[in-house]
């Protein structure tokens, strides 16, 4: 699945006095089957960036092409057509636990099966399949999401969103206001998505994460695109240059270099890794 | 949510921006009685409504009110207009007399068209000065400017403070959902819900996939507010102070000379029915 931004400006609210030019200029590929993640500091336009993918917002200049779909403002697309848009892109919202609405949990993760495929032949099916992959067994299916915990709410939100089997899936800070614990649960819940094929592309403050998950990182600031690379590489530099903040994993490679030790940071992307190169360095 | 609603406050820094709220409340509510205190004929009714149009036009100038976003209102009550016109043309006003057109019983007046114009005027005039008001005057403030005069109430025991405050918090949550409804909103477009362009059924089912998270999550927030209220030892009963003293400065008063003097002489003319384009144009209708 081929997404393409090609001189992409959008500004809220154009010709008013509350304008604000969130994108200027964008020029952006997303490869297959890769994480991306898109980074930069509150207000930096990546979330802009994300709900262009899947026509939540139109540009004001330039044009998104996504599978032969082209998101720009001359094309008027409607009906259908922005179904097709939006059928193959998951996107989940930061808060994505108050978009629950049915009365049992089965049914608010059909709810996207049967609005992009209102013909489909076995919706319980895949609402079933897209449950256990979240976790969640049977005895949850009749339960209203309402009377649900937060993480759990989650999960069903997740499956909702996995139901409809889309190709790429938009993490929108995923991560925030979890702990280490659920940081990691959630963040491999989402890779073994990812080993079925489907790209992801993250928005994320969570340096640490970015560093251990994904591929390739986009650094966004001011509305404008300031890096793109393997994270790797962009985070071992001076990355508050960027306003972002260094990973804490590289916080502590750094300490124990100054205290000595042989340390190479291109093999460290998480604990066990650092552990690892700790243990052959003696 | 970008369109310029009638009512959103747009925050510039002109002269009107700066008048005391007070003030501006009282002043919309005398143009607007000069705005209905046209009369006679209708070449007066005419006139005077371009007075005030010309006034109101004068004072979108002066606020930076876009004309387009007045017209744009129009887009709301079209519905309205045409109702408006069928009525006139089949129910003529009184005292009708220029014929237009005729098909054997029925009579085609021009006082059908100018009645309408009049009406359609009239209620433009009057979304204009709303929109002036509401453009230059935060939210906020305006509830400020109620309160102080809602506050002789207090005399017969009427909750004027807890009204205010009632006011203000629910002023203060609009933005906020608003913008907990375009998270939803993105959220079960996402999910394949097309608000715009899809079936009645497929806009009902987006509704309800709207409101019921909208409710949830306001209850919470609400229940949210009042445990921090409690929290904080807030007594709705106790006297309060406000942290934004309104200041009446010279120039209110000014203002508010000048717009008493401008529907004193509407109330004099209207009350004197004097008909001053009469005795120019004695030809005029």
């Amino acid at each position: 699945m081929q997404i393409k931004f090609d001189h992409v400006s959008f500004s809220y609210n154009p010709n008013t006095p509350f304008q604000v030019d969130a994108l200027k200029d964008i020029n952006l590929e997303f490869f297959e089957n890769n994480v991306t993640a898109i980074v930069g500091r509150t207000g930096s336009g990546k979330s802009t960036l994300t709900e262009l993918i899947n026509k939540l917002l139109t540009p004001t200049s330039g044009r998104v092409v996504v599978n032969n779909l082209v998101n720009d403002k001359k094309v008027k697309v409607k009906g259908k057509k922005m179904k097709a848009f939006r059928k193959d892109i998951g996107f989940l919202f930061q808060f994505s636990e108050h978009q629950l609405f049915e009365d049992s949990v089965i049914k608010d993760v059909m709810f996207g099966i049967k609005s992009y495929y209102p013909k489909h032949p076995n919706p319980l099916a895949l609402a079933k399949q897209s449950l256990s992959l979240v976790g969640l067994d049977e005895t949850f299916y009749e339960r209203s999401p309402f009377d649900l915990s937060g993480g759990e709410k989650k999960r069903v939100a997740i499956a909702g969103v996995l139901a409809y089997q889309p190709k790429v899936l938009i993490l929108d800070e995923p991560t925030a206001g979890l702990d280490n614990k659920g940081k990691k649960e959630i963040m491999d819940l989402f890779m073994k998505i990812h080993q079925t094929g489907v790209a992801i592309i993250l928005v994320s403050h969570d340096m640490d994460v970015v560093l251990e998950y994904a591929d390739q990182m986009v650094v966004i600031d001011n509305g404008e695109i300031e890096r793109i690379g393997k994270p790797k590489e962009i985070l071992k530099e001076d990355v508050e240059q960027y306003n972002l903040e260094t990973p804490n994993i590289y916080k502590v490679v750094h300490l124990l270099k100054r205290h000595g030790k042989k340390i190479d940071e291109n093999k460290i992307t998480d604990i066990a890794s650092l552990i690892k190169e700790l243990k052959n360095n003696g | 949510m970008d369109k310029n609603i009638l009512g959103k406050y747009v925050p510039y820094n002109t002269a009107i921006h700066r008048l005391d709220p007070r003030m501006k409340i009282l002043g919309m509510i005398m143009l607007i009685v000069s705005i209905f205190l046209s009369f006679g004929s209708w070449t007066l009714v005419f006139t005077l409504s371009g007075i005030n149009a010309s006034l109101i036009f004068i004072l979108m100038l002066i606020s930076k009110v876009r004309l387009r976003d007045l017209i744009y209102q129009l887009r709301s009550i079209w519905i309205l207009v045409i109702i408006l016109m069928i009525i006139n043309i089949f129910l003529p006003p009184i005292n009708s007399e220029h014929i237009i057109a005729e098909w054997g019983n029925f009579k085609l007046y021009a006082e059908s068209f100018l009645q309408s114009a009049k009406i359609i005027l009239r209620l433009l005039e009057m979304f204009g000065v709303a929109m002036i008001l509401t453009a230059t005057t935060t939210p906020q403030q305006l509830t400020y400017g109620f309160s102080f005069f809602i506050k002789p109430l207090k005399k017969i025991k009427f909750p004027v403070e807890e009204v205010a405050m009632t006011i203000s918090i629910a002023l203060r949550f609009i933005p906020t959902l608003l913008e907990e409804t375009d998270r939803i909103y993105k959220a079960q477009a996402s999910r394949g819900i097309d608000f715009k362009h899809g079936s009645i059924k497929d806009k009902f089912k987006g509704i309800i996939s709207l409101i019921i998270p909208l409710f949830v999550s306001s209850f919470a927030m609400s229940d949210d507010l009042a445990f921090a209220l409690e929290a904080r030892g807030y007594n709705p009963k106790a006297k309060r102070t406000q942290y934004r003293q309104l200041r009446w400065k010279m120039c209110d008063t000014i203002v508010l000379i000048l717009v008493i003097l401008y529907m004193a002489a509407f109330i004099t003319l209207f009350a004197m029915k004097f008909d001053f384009m009469k005795q120019i144009f004695p030809l005029s209708w």
